[in-house]
């Protein structure tokens, strides 16, 4: 590597040589094979250049900048050397989604088997915490029967029509669409099955979502129609199981992991909610639904396990005041939780993408 | 890893050819995959179909074909046949368990 080197510059050979010694830690790669470095630039001793994460929240970004910098500057001839850190989240397209959502890059499930363990929060959260990493998010309520997202997000404009398309709703700069808009309220919804399913071919291919890096559905909890209707229409990109510590939610939360397999839907991950409390008053922890429980659970089971959320009367508060916990910021015990979820939940999609079988090629 | 179809082709000889994500290879006859359509009517009240040209055929039925297919989500294939039936959701899973090579038949004992 010194010949050209030695000519008062380096290579870009050497250069991504000596790129080959990092390695992305969750894809198990090294950059330059999975085509990270992008606009390489070499003036004599000055090297510029660009690392394209497959993530907007990858957590560990400043050390694999500050590892670039420090490999590259050992090569020979290096004086300068200008990392900077973009990202371009993956996707896998299919003949169904490129149909129905050409635009949007990945799909989201938020599922539990439970009701009432916190799934439309972490829903909402979810999407907020990935729109501040710098992502384009949509945020999609398929929970027909309590529609709740509009109330979690704050007040906003109803959906708009536009040459017989649904143009969604912009709070906090997240797209949304929600039964909840097209319902009086104290009205029901009381569908039977293809309602349901035509409801989640409308909310996908009749709605303007523009391009999305990615789109988080809120599920009603359960096993029913809806989660069928939605794992039929498209294939996801994955699941994220919401659960309480307890051993009965984790119970139920299983039925909706073992849907998923039957599916072939991969599981991000488990998230546990109301994982603890501590009072406000004294300081002291109490883990009133038992704590870990989420924890163990993934762990037996064999899918990663994304984060625990503390059990705060803060977040209730935001939730109804519609302004979601997580733009308190890292600074809250359960901002930085809502954060790291994301961050985790944007690293397993981007695993996910890179592992994915692609679906049957079909002939005529 | 559960076995996924890798490519399915809908006009081989023979039937619909699918290849596994394992290396299996088969051919589907038209008339035995209508015949197992999974779907709740077809269940209920298994389908009258014609395997054979029929020899009279002003009236008869058309010999059954596979006229189309999709994908549905990431677990299942969905079968058009040209009896205009097209509701059958075909798991992986079952499309697997109806295999009809004889390997496959004996191990489940048909």
């Amino acid at each position: 590597m010194g010949i050209f080197g030695s000519a008062g510059g380096a290579n870009e050979a050497a250069v991504l040589q000596a790129l080959r010694g990092l390695r992305d830690p969750d894809l198990q790669q090294d950059v330059v094979t999975l085509g990270f470095v992008k606009d390489l630039n070499i003036a004599s001793g000055n090297v510029s250049f660009s690392l394209e994460l497959t993530t907007p929240a990858c957590p560990v970004k400043d050390q694999l900048k500050a590892e670039a910098e420090r490999l590259v500057s050992a090569v020979p001839g290096v004086q300068r050397v200008d990392v900077r850190m973009t990202f371009q989240v993956t996707t896998k397209q299919t003949h169904q989604t490129r149909t129905l959502i050409p635009e949007v890059r990945n799909t989201i499930a938020v599922a539990s088997g439970k009701g009432g363990v916190g799934k439309s929060t972490v829903a909402v959260n979810l999407a907020v915490a990935l729109k501040r990493y710098g992502a384009t998010v949509g945020l999609m309520d398929a929970d027909v029967y309590g529609p709740s997202i509009p109330i979690l997000m704050g007040a906003s404009d109803p959906p708009q029509m536009s040459q017989n398309r649904i143009v969604p709703p912009v709070t906090q700069g997240v797209k949304m669409i929600s039964m909840g808009y097209f319902l009086p309220k104290n009205e029901a919804v009381i569908w039977r099955g293809p309602m349901l399913h035509k409801m989640i071919q409308q909310f996908l291919g009749e709605v303007e979502w523009g391009e999305l890096d990615y789109l988080v559905i809120d599920l009603p909890p359960g096993t029913g129609d809806i989660q069928l209707s939605l794992c039929q229409t498209i294939p996801l990109t994955g699941a994220v199981i919401v659960s309480t510590p307890q051993d009965l939610a984790l119970e139920v939360a299983s039925k909706a992991i073992a849907m998923f397999k039957k599916l072939n839907t991969p599981i991000l991950g488990v998230v546990e909610n109301m994982s603890y409390y501590v009072c406000s008053h004294c300081g002291e922890r109490d883990d009133i639904f038992g704590h870990g429980g989420a924890r163990k659970a993934s762990a037996q089971l064999g899918y990663p396990f994304l984060g625990e959320v503390p059990l705060n009367s803060a977040i209730r508060t935001a939730s109804d005041n519609g302004q979601p916990a997580v733009l308190e910021g890292e600074n809250t015990p359960y901002g930085r939780a809502f954060l790291d979820i994301a961050s985790a939940t944007a690293a397993q999609i981007s695993i996910a993408n890179f592992n994915a079988p692609q679906g049957p090629v079909i002939e005529g | 890893m559960n076995p996924a179809p890798t490519s399915i082709k809908l006009s081989a000889p023979g039937g619909v050819l699918v290849k596994w994500n394992d290396g299996h290879e088969v051919t589907y006859p038209y008339a035995y995959l209508r015949q197992r359509c999974p779907c709740a009517t077809c269940r209920d009240t298994p389908p009258a179909v014609r395997a054979t040209p029929d020899p009279f055929p002003l009236y008869g039925k058309d010999v059954i074909r596979v006229t189309g297919a999709a994908s549905v989500g990431h677990y299942a294939i969905q079968f058009n046949f040209n009896d205009d039936h097209a509701t059958g959701i075909y798991s992986y899973a079952y499309l697997r368990e109806i295999c009809p090579c004889d390997e496959c038949r004996k191990a489940s004992g048909a």
